[in-house]
């Protein structure tokens, strides 16, 4: 069963990928040295403004961390602060 | 003897569904049982976690539910012991796993998938392997009917197998109309494939500006077929319109809008990325996937990825072709199964040499259903005379023409063992190398064919072709033969890898640009997007 989890971080739009070769540019969070593809549980995969309304803000977001995406379903503003690890 | 298997492992059901779900399950199973012993089908279970019915196929039990390796072992066993004409995987990828292949265009930045997961595995006679190239020569009519990954109550695995159990053949003519979706920007590519199955692409319909709430009549026809964009542990396709920066991608179709609107008996096939991947509802508010919510919905059968596929916007290859024999297939009278069988054998053998895509997409693309389903009904070409030997039992009760049926399945099968086995030790593969050394004018018409489509600082992997030994013998009498056959061979494959400007997207795009070497030139490529 996945876990449930909470990250905090900030979100950017950047290049996808460590030393991204890509020009894709996804909506991302980062989390301390980690970076996840944020997406919405229930959002489009595709095109997200929910999800881009977000970027240059630093959020809490609860979810379930799969594979290099954090699929939200729920997320709050938060002051730019610390940073939260995902449970390994 | 037995002419289907169905494989579980009791203890990953208990573990989910509890002692008295695996009791409604084993009824359900029953019950399935009996209903293809009454069309001929001499079936049994075997639990993959039973150390004595392992033993009694030569086998080992399986130790650890997840582990691919232990799950090909045994499987391979009963196959060798038992020759099934059909093998039935019980249960999603908590119970029995696919196999872990890795993906041969994982480059970590583009295409993430590190594994090309699926169950083509199970249906070859090679033994266990992480490499997709090791199983281009399939053999087995497999497919698997899965419950829902993490599921606690066993209610949708009952309906399958209840479906399962009842399902009924139809005409040919139930089968005519179809529902088919494609993303506008790959509609050359759609029509031709729908051309190709059809005869006719007028009923083709573009997303956007169409879906996903279709009209009721048009969901109802039996054959759907879907060339869309998908994502992971995602419920929804989605059209697209436009490129790069001014892409819009609408969604094209809904899981939640499908229940209670798919007719019994639907055969889907769907070229999506990740539109066949079984993952856990909880990942998506608690909504199943659209291959789920299809076979809760009394389909017979999905074909589809596990993973990113591949195809073209103009023309046909990849997931457009297999899905197109898939499909061709059903609509000739095939089971489920040997049309999964059969589609992956003609894309298999279609090619001069299976390049680095090609062999992601056989490894990806899985049937979801029961493989002795028959959905199109056609016309026996045999009349029952005599009872062959070992097929008494089938005749019992009248049932002579059924056992002459099962004489026909098995000479089908015998001619597609071949067909696997001639196939897998001939056809020259891609081979990935670990650090290419790309360099002077290959490396520069690299650099050029990915200016072209404006992919700035795009990976190259690189990969050598391999011919079995048969197909170099093969080779080597062409090659004394005359000159038509002494056109220089292909010597290796690149892959130029790169995402293009995409505004937003959480799901990228990808573009392969799949170049081929000979003599040291680049001679031709082919641009291939993700689904």
């Amino acid at each position: 069963m996945p876990t449930l989890q909470q990250l905090t971080g900030a979100v950017v739009k950047k290049p996808f990928g460590l030393g991204s070769k890509s020009e894709h540019h996804a909506v991302m969070l980062m989390v301390g040295d980690q970076r996840y593809v944020l997406r919405r549980q229930g959002g489009n995969a595709f095109q997200d403004q929910e999800l881009d309304r977000l970027v240059g803000k630093t959020i809490q977001g609860t979810g379930f961390v799969t594979g290099y995406t954090f699929l939200m379903s729920d997320w709050k503003e938060v002051p730019s602060a610390a940073t939260t690890h995902p449970h390994r | 003897m037995n002419e289907k298997v169905i494989v579980t492992n009791l203890g990953a059901l208990k573990a989910k569904y509890g002692t008295a779900g695996v009791k409604k399950i084993n009824t359900a199973v029953k019950a399935l049982i009996a209903a293809d012993k009454a069309r001929g089908l001499r079936a049994r279970v075997i639990a993959l976690d039973s150390a004595a019915a392992m033993k009694a196929v030569k086998g080992r039990k399986v130790k650890d539910a997840g582990n691919p390796r232990q799950n090909k072992e045994a499987i391979d066993a009963i196959y060798r012991k038992l020759v099934p004409d059909y093998l039935v995987l019980l249960g999603a990828v908590d119970v029995v796993p696919h196999q872990d292949l890795r993906n041969p265009v994982f480059d970590g930045d583009n295409d993430r998938d590190e594994f090309a997961f699926g169950d083509l595995p199970y249906a070859c006679e090679a033994p266990y392997s992480q490499e997709p190239k090791d199983f281009v020569g399939p053999t087995r009519v497999i497919g698997r009917i899965p419950d829902l990954v993490g599921a606690s109550e066993p209610g949708y695995l009952l309906g399958l197998l209840k479906t399962a159990a009842e399902w009924r053949a139809r005409s040919a003519e139930d089968y005519a109309d179809y529902f088919a979706v494609s993303a506008k920007v790959w509609k050359k590519s759609t029509l031709l494939s729908v051309q190709k199955l059809f005869g006719l692409s007028s009923d083709l319909h573009l997303s956007p500006k169409e879906g996903p709430s279709w009209g009721t009549r048009l969901l109802a026809r039996r054959v759907h077929f879907i060339n869309c964009h998908g994502g992971s542990n995602d419920p929804q396709f989605y059209g697209q319109i436009g490129k790069d920066d001014d892409a819009k991608y609408p969604v094209s179709h809904l899981a939640s809008y499908l229940a209670g609107r798919i007719s019994e008996g639907t055969v889907a096939a769907t070229e999506c990325c990740y539109g066949a991947e079984l993952y856990d509802p909880v990942l998506a508010t608690g909504q199943a996937g659209i291959c789920s919510t299809y076979l809760a919905g009394k389909a017979y059968g999905y074909f589809g990825s596990s993973t990113i596929a591949y195809g073209p916007e103009e023309g046909n290859s990849a997931a457009d072709l297999i899905c197109q024999y898939f499909l061709r297939r059903v609509k000739a009278g095939a089971s489920l199964g040997r049309a999964t069988l059969e589609a992956r054998l003609e894309f298999a053998g279609g090619a001069a040499e299976l390049d680095p895509v090609d062999i992601k997409t056989l490894a990806q693309f899985n049937l979801l259903g029961d493989p002795s389903i028959t959905p199109v009904a056609t016309s026996k070409p045999h009349t029952a005379v005599a009872i062959p030997k070992g097929f008494a039992a089938l005749a019992r009760g009248g049932l002579k023409q059924v056992a002459s049926g099962a004489v026909a399945r098995r000479e089908r099968r015998r001619q597609l063992f071949l067909r696997g086995e001639r196939i897998g030790a001939t056809q020259p593969v891609a081979a990935r190398i670990a650090q290419p050394k790309l360099a002077g004018q290959l490396l520069g018409d690299l650099r050029k064919i990915a200016a072209e489509f404006r992919l700035k600082s795009p990976n190259f992997l690189s990969y050598r072709i391999e011919a079995p030994v048969a197909a170099r013998k093969l080779i080597g009498l062409a090659a004394k033969a005359g000159p038509r056959t002494q056109l220089a061979p292909a010597s290796a494959f690149h892959v130029v890898m790169g995402g293009r400007p995409t505004a937003d997207a959480p799901v990228i795009q990808i573009v392969a640009l799949v170049a081929k070497e000979s003599a040291g030139k680049i001679v031709s490529y082919r641009e291939m997007r993700s689904r």
